[in-house]
């Protein structure tokens, strides 16, 4: 008796376990999967301490010729001051794997990041690719828009011209811009989920 | 024939990984114009085709890339009297690089298209047909890249072009999926997935089947790297897509193709056919 009621429990358990070690999804109009990452400069960052602001994720690789093609233009530089200005909290996330193109030493990106100005909050370390994964971040960049109670309420592509050549930019529709002035205004984000385009993340 | 290759100079330097395998090739395709005619006759039907060299361990891709990557693009250009056909896609292989599965050419890779020649040349003793592609040409880094290519052909009698030129053209005629007569497909268009089905030739089984995979045309229509089991229902086959985020419907047809395995590295007779499913309410 005794046996099968502890049993019983071991299996109750698991299954409390199982649930909570099913790795969560980002679905846009639930909640943002929480994660807690290392910044190149060796700081902690966790999404729950930005409760209450808009959270930008940007999924990233600084050798991918589609991330090039924002950084070297100033395209992306320009747009993480702009929603800084209002609050909004930018954080940029590597989840290329140790040997892998974009997987760099704490030296190689403080000197990228000076190089290119970069003004994100913070460039997040995910090298194990659990955070990319859990958010299905296929490509650099990929974006990802969070509101303040923490809902997703964008994921896909910067804009809407699929291509690496910079010339593109003035012409695209920014969705990242939309989906943050549609949310300001209260009115709903008229392309919630885009295909992102870009480098497969190297995970 | 001229030969020009593009590369964008902002991407070069994102050319050479670092202490990865295939390290020592630069990640640049070569592509060149062929034809199967040399000299072409007034009325006749040939071929033209890109062929490009990929370097070892890179792949471009196919119309629908899949999970990361852009299709590749040709323009095809020639007088305005030619009438030149839809550009020939070979069957793409799959890319698999978990979480993600990408589709598209390795090594090498033609594509071609029919090309009707005017039934009267007049005093044009040579024509120019020009191509222009675009591609994006992956392996641990992507680098865009394209050409401006074309060919010249005499006019007046038909002649063959060399052997090497016809027999690389054969090769990837021969890899264009097409519709097989004793398979028909069926599909249903569902909020977040497709369903596909099909009653196979009786030489097929579940197990025969479980070898093949669905890739449909449309970009962003399901998931690449969802996994595809098939499963008999009512005597026939049935193959259930999860859609991307995005819930495209599916138009008309859903068309795509059947492929054995994921064809890289290219096995030896590998099996593949062109999908044109109707719609299961449209069953006649």
């Amino acid at each position: 008796m005794m046996r099968t009621v502890i049993g019983w429990i071991v299996v109750a358990i698991g299954t409390v376990l199982g649930a909570f070690a099913e790795a969560p999804t980002a679905m846009v109009g639930e909640a943002a999967p929480a994660f807690a990452l290392p910044s190149v400069d060796g700081r902690a960052y966790s999404l729950a301490d930005f409760r209450g602001s808009y959270v930008v994720l940007e999924w990233t690789n600084y050798d991918c010729p589609f991330v090039r093609k924002f950084y070297n233009a100033g395209a992306m530089q320009a747009l993480q001051k702009e929603l800084a200005e209002k609050g909004i909290i930018w954080l940029s996330i590597c989840s290329s794997a140790p040997g892998k193109q974009g997987h760099f030493t704490a030296d190689e990106w403080k000197k990228r990041i000076e190089k290119w100005q970069v003004a994100a909050k913070a460039v997040l370390l995910d090298a194990d690719g659990k955070i990319g994964r859990t958010y299905q971040a296929t490509n650099t960049p990929h974006m990802f828009v969070i509101d303040p109670n923490g809902v997703l309420i964008y994921a896909g592509a910067l804009d809407d011209k699929p291509s690496a050549d910079p010339k593109d930019i003035p012409e695209a529709k920014n969705y990242v811009r939309a989906t943050l002035e549609a949310a300001w205004a209260g009115r709903p984000v008229e392309t919630p989920s885009t295909k992102a385009y870009g480098c497969s993340v190297k995970y | 024939m001229i030969r020009i290759v593009l590369q964008f100079s902002f991407s070069l330097l994102a050319v050479l990984p670092r202490a990865v395998a295939h390290a020592e090739t630069p990640l640049i395709a070569e592509a060149r114009m062929i034809s199967d005619r040399r000299s072409i006759r007034a009325g006749e039907t040939f071929k033209i085709g890109v062929h490009v060299r990929i370097p070892p361990g890179a792949h471009m891709y196919w119309i629908n890339p899949g999970d990361g990557g852009l299709p590749t693009r040709i323009q095809w250009q020639a007088p305005s009297e030619f009438e030149i056909g839809p550009t020939q896609w070979p069957i793409p292989a799959r890319f698999v690089e978990p979480p993600l599965i990408s589709h598209g050419y390795a090594d090498e890779v033609v594509f071609w298209a029919t090309v009707r020649a005017p039934g009267d040349f007049g005093p044009i003793a040579a024509v120019r047909l020009t191509a222009r592609i675009d591609w994006l040409l992956c392996r641990e880094s992507c680098v865009p890249g394209g050409a401006d290519l074309s060919l010249v052909l005499r006019t007046g009698k038909s002649e063959d072009a060399p052997d090497s030129d016809r027999a690389i053209l054969f090769e990837f005629e021969r890899r264009i999926p097409r519709e097989q007569p004793a398979w028909r497909f069926l599909f249903t268009d569902h909020d977040d997935h497709v369903v596909l089905y099909t009653v196979p030739p009786p030489e097929w089984d579940a197990k025969a089947l479980a070898k093949l995979v669905f890739i449909p045309e449309m970009d962003d229509l399901t998931e690449p790297a969802a996994p595809q089991e098939w499963r008999k229902d009512h005597g026939r086959y049935v193959l259930r897509l999860p859609k991307t985020a995005r819930r495209h419907r599916v138009g008309e047809r859903l068309e795509g193709v059947l492929r054995e395995g994921d064809g890289h590295p290219r096995p030896p007779n590998e099996q593949f056919m062109r999908v044109s499913a109707t719609h299961l309410e449209r069953e006649q």
